[in-house]
């Protein structure tokens, strides 16, 4: 495939499951609306932001405000060209997708942090700094519980670890595998529970400064994040593009949009963690656990 | 068409992110029209299109006000409800009706001011920095080294040891009367290490103003039906429980919270222990409120209502009442005195009023000039417990994490008309 016909799947990947991603937090979040205004909810609300203007703040690192927004796209769309979308790539996969994609991951923790550092205000900076405390604690499981998936697979390629899961998929082969790239992911995508650099007792956090074309470009930004931590969670879990019946793609679509959904459900149920109790969580619970996934899954490779 | 009249086309019907500025007496209001069609209330007010100034404000609000209107980000279009101080920004309509007119009100101010009907307003304030630059000391800003002074009337960060004993920077910041995390009217002065309170003063200044009494105001004086009291207390605590799920981000059961507060009955104690077992289940004990602002036993709690109830003291006014007795009241209490034991004791509070109204049949309680209202005991001409909940902040909240310091404001249940003006919250 041409690398023009990578960037269309991706962009398109991208915007649908943004879309998706809309669509579903509004119907489970919002308050009395119906299900056809939920579907026009995201496109009046990105009209209304593109009409706000962008207000600025006493004093800002400007520059750095405008470029955390294309920072967290751009590191959205890398993570995502790694993972085929169709079925085997004629061409042949990027020969080390998977640590392409841990890499771009782990890079948020700057768009982020930079994005809070930027308007030179008290409660945004606090959301940077408590983003900076949880993706130190979840970095180790969140890429750990990635790569353990390339050691059946004897490959990094993300192609070829579909591929190996023609029989059964590494859900069931590493159990613990998906449950901790799940709780990993939402945190890095801060996404409810874990969305304590936006919480509502920081006014917005990271955002609270931000408005108009930013804001929009920020939310539909760390909206695509979670489509490629969802495309890539159903890739090396679920068997990516593989399924009977329906064409590869379709299959993609629909295991990433199952993982979607069910990332909007828990983000709107559940109550915010505290930083402290996170940090615990991550250090305490996650990192053990990961190392468990590791070894039971080296053993069973063995 | 273009691009711009076709944005405006799709963005004058959506939904309408409105900033609140609450003032007395219109605390319940708020909490319908949070759920109201078309209306989203916003927690900053950069994201907010309309300004709705709801209730009654003293003067001393007129500042913060105009602020908080100038940091909006525009289109942006002022709504007043029910409120009276025309030296407050100036505002568009302001009816005095009920959720839905209102909620109409500002979806057609918002639709005529996105698509150019009426013009948006100007800032109130002029942009021009607080102080000006006087550049004194070696680097211009006032202070010494390279931390400390206030260039342009904006204090510095200076060096403090933290918890750690380490020097770090701290920033001393004012936060309130109208942070969303905060019962309305209430601002700290907070001095900030990275994000932990190393020093917290009330801003004592008064900026909301009494809304007309309530039904334990009337209590005070005139002995009142028990049903009355009790179901007016059930609705207090659902919404200030659905104040805590918002905070939390428990959003769907903050919701549920604030429609069962709307249409609760006497009797209806499984609502809200179903209510209460799914805060469980989300969570909110575990995550987010276990353990979070403990109480320490030394703090004289007599009279706080739940706050003391959910710190093991058995203290309520209604106990030694003739008219409780007979329907066999008995006070609930809870151990511990953290975060969560207080949301648990309302929550069992909240359960027992309902049951207790009804049970109530005719008695009527107090008119002795002492009630125990929502937020403890209040006594005819004094200042209530909020005032004295006010006054213990610098000392409780120091050394917290500023989430943890929101989490124990919030669930202390301050209601700022009543520290300023001795009367039970309505």
């Amino acid at each position: 495939m041409t690398t023009l016909g990578i960037g269309i799947q991706v962009a398109a990947m991208l915007v649908g499951g943004a879309y998706v991603l809309a669509v579903a937090d509004r119907l489970i979040g919002g308050s009395g609306s119906n299900v056809r205004s939920a579907f026009s909810y995201p496109v009046k609300r990105l009209s209304f932001l593109m009409l706000q203007p962008v207000t600025t703040t006493e004093r800002p690192d400007l520059a750095a405000w405008i470029l955390a927004p294309s920072l967290l796209l751009g590191l959205a769309a890398v993570g995502a060209v790694s993972i085929p979308i169709g079925g085997p790539s004629p061409g042949g996969d990027i020969p080390a997708g998977l640590v392409l994609f841990g890499a771009a991951m782990l890079i948020v923790l700057v768009a982020v942090f930079i994005f809070g550092w930027a308007p030179n205000s008290v409660l945004p900076m606090i959301g940077g700094y408590r983003f900076a405390a949880m993706v130190l604690s979840i970095g180790i499981p969140f890429s750990l519980v990635v790569l353990t998936t390339a050691i059946p697979a004897e490959s990094l390629s993300v192609g070829t670890i579909v591929e190996s899961q023609s029989s059964l998929w590494y859900l069931l082969v590493q159990p613990l595998g998906l449950p901790i790239y799940l709780i990993t992911a939402a945190a890095i995508a801060f996404w409810g529970p874990f969305d304590l650099p936006e919480g509502t007792d920081l006014a917005g956090g990271i955002v609270a400064e931000a408005s108009g074309a930013r804001l929009a470009m920020w939310r539909f930004a760390r909206a695509a994040l979670m489509v490629t931590l969802s495309l890539m969670g159903a890739a090396v879990f679920l068997g990516g593009y593989l399924g009977p019946v329906l064409p590869g793609w379709l299959w993609t679509v629909i295991k990433t949009a199952v993982l979607l959904i069910l990332l909007a459900l828990t983000g709107r149920t559940m109550a915010r963690i505290r930083v402290q109790r996170f940090v615990w969580f991550g250090w305490v619970v996650l990192l053990p656990l990961a190392l468990v996934d590791v070894f039971v899954s080296g053993w069973v490779a063995l | 068409m273009g691009l711009k009249a076709r944005l405006v086309h799709l963005a004058r019907t959506g939904e309408v992110p409105v900033f609140a500025v609450v003032g007395g007496g219109y605390r319940s209001a708020m909490h319908q029209l949070r759920h109201a069609d078309g209306i989203r209330i916003v927690t900053s007010p950069r994201h907010a299109s309309v300004l709705l100034i709801a209730g009654t404000f003293t003067e001393a609000a007129t500042e913060t006000v105009n602020r908080v209107h100038d940091q909006m980000a525009g289109p942006r279009v002022t709504v007043g409800w029910g409120h009276r101080e025309p030296m407050l920004a100036p505002t568009r309509a302001n009816p005095a009706g009920d959720t839905s007119e209102i909620a109409a009100v500002i979806r057609r101010q918002f639709h005529d001011v996105v698509t150019g009907a009426i013009q948006p307003e100007p800032p109130l304030l002029p942009d021009v920095d607080p102080v000006e630059w006087r550049g004194v000391g070696p680097y211009g800003h006032g202070g010494t080294g390279m931390t400390g002074g206030t260039p342009y009337g904006r204090p510095l960060a200076l060096r403090a040891p933290d918890r750690d004993g380490l020097e770090l920077d701290q920033v001393p910041v004012t936060i309130g009367p109208w942070f969303a995390g905060f019962p309305p009217g209430l601002a700290l002065r907070v001095s900030l290490q990275g994000d932990v309170a190393q020093a917290v003063e009330v801003v004592t200044t008064s900026v909301v103003s009494s809304g007309p009494p309530g039904v334990f105001t009337r209590a005070l004086h005139e002995p009142t039906p028990i049903r009355d009291l009790e179901m007016a207390r059930a609705r207090h605590h659902l919404e200030w429980m659905a104040d805590t799920l918002l905070i939390a981000g428990a959003d769907r059961l903050s919701l549920r919270a604030d429609r069962l507060a709307e249409t609760i009955q006497p009797g209806d104690v499984e609502h809200v222990t179903r209510l209460t077992a799914a805060a469980r289940r989300s969570l909110l004990r575990l995550m987010t409120l276990r353990g979070v602002g403990v109480l320490s036993a030394d703090i004289d709690m007599v009279g706080l209502g739940p706050v003391a109830r959910a710190a093991g003291f058995s203290d309520d006014r209604r106990t030694p009442e003739p008219a409780y007795r007979d329907i066999g009241f008995q006070p609930v209490t809870h151990d511990v005195g953290d975060a969560w034991a207080r949301f648990a004791q309302r929550a069992a509070e909240a359960a027992q009023a309902v049951d207790l109204a009804a049970r109530a049949g005719s008695h009527r309680a107090f008119g002795s000039g002492e009630v125990e209202a929502p937020d403890g005991h209040h006594q005819a001409g004094e200042t209530g417990p909020a005032d004295r909940l006010t006054s213990m902040l610098d000392a409780v909240l120091p050394g917290m994490e500023w989430g943890d310091l929101v989490t124990t404001v919030q669930s202390l249940d301050i209601d700022m008309e009543s520290v300023f003006f001795g009367r039970p919250p309505t």
